[in-house]
């Protein structure tokens, strides 16, 4: 009697070891909540092509009306755009934004056609996950 | 990689698409010729030796005869014909496997959209143009890439439409005319 139920346990023990590895394997690993959240952060590294000098609060505004005009005020809202380094000289700079809007930034782009009262080009280059990286990209630091 | 712009109506802004990255471009009157057609009588007698001609058709009638015609390289297309493309010429351009261009600049995101489920299912050989005047006219490869994603193109789609397509088109026009 007393082995009989010695080998009941022995075999429910080798049921449960077996039912938790393969419920184990089949289990979906949830993402993590920084890409759920899409609020990663993403820089785009741009050029400007202009004739005279653009200042950097002209070049923000101008995007973000770029972007309402295109894909209307919910995805400026959404992408928050924001130029965060423009250097004059070298004519290069910084927009930052989020996973989730960055596509749209850069498809903006094309909307951005004068800054005051001359005619620009603004290029995307690289888009990157950090704001070391996107500086270094333009030869700071 | 060579990437292709594959048209440019004044040449001083060659400076401008080799700053957007491009390495070669197709200039309306040196290497390209485009011609409106409303007459589908006028495509015989156009001569269009030493240019890659491009053809957009303004009635349904031209549409049929541009398609079946070996002389066009190109249809071009944007809002001012697109209401020309129905089944029928869908299924022709399929036959005929003849290369579509899209004018971005005076093609509506309405057009982009449906030249891009075209581009999916009839079309072989589709690809995106600037045609570009001045500077600010200019699409920039990644532009062009993610105005297609956010279209609802796939990332794979628009790289083949805008990286892939203009060299294939190309090759295709050249080893046509030799």
């Amino acid at each position: 009697m007393l082995i009989q139920t010695l080998l009941d346990l022995v075999f429910f023990a080798w049921l449960l070891t077996l039912s938790v590895l393969i419920l184990r394997r089949r289990a979906v690993k949830a993402p993590s909540p920084r890409l759920l959240t899409s609020k990663t952060k993403r820089y785009i590294v741009f050029r400007v092509l202009s004739q005279g000098q653009v200042s950097q609060r002209d070049l923000d505004v101008a995007l973000k009306g770029a972007i309402e005009q295109f894909m209307g005020s919910m995805w400026v809202a959404l992408s928050s755009p924001r130029v965060v380094f423009f250097d004059q000289e070298l004519r290069e700079g910084i927009i930052s934004t989020n996973r989730q809007g960055y596509k749209v930034v850069i498809a903006s782009m094309h909307r951005l056609k004068r800054i005051g009262n001359q005619e620009v080009l603004v290029l995307p280059t690289k888009t990157t996950g950090s704001l070391k990286r996107a500086k270094r990209m333009i030869g700071l630091r | 990689m060579e990437l292709i712009e594959t048209c440019l109506l004044d040449s001083s802004l060659m400076p401008f698409l080799q700053a957007a990255g491009y390495s070669n471009y197709l200039l309306e009157g040196r290497e390209r010729l485009t011609i409106e057609l409303y007459d589908s009588e006028k495509l015989r007698h156009q001569n269009s030796s030493g240019f890659l001609l491009f053809v957009k058709p303004m009635s349904q009638n031209a549409f049929r005869k541009a398609l079946m015609d070996s002389k066009v390289n190109a249809i071009s297309l944007d809002d001012t014909n697109v209401r020309l493309v129905r089944r029928e010429i869908l299924n022709l351009l399929r036959i005929h496997r003849k290369p579509l261009e899209i004018l971005l600049n005076s093609s509506s995101s309405l057009t982009i959209s449906n030249s891009i489920g075209w581009g999916r299912k009839w079309i072989d050989t589709m690809f995106f143009s600037s045609c570009a005047t001045t500077i600010s006219e200019i699409w920039s490869p990644l532009v062009k890439m993610n105005y297609l994603v956010v279209h609802g193109a796939t990332e794979v789609e628009a790289l083949s439409w805008v990286f892939h397509s203009p060299r294939r088109f190309i090759l295709l026009a050249h080893s046509n005319t030799s």
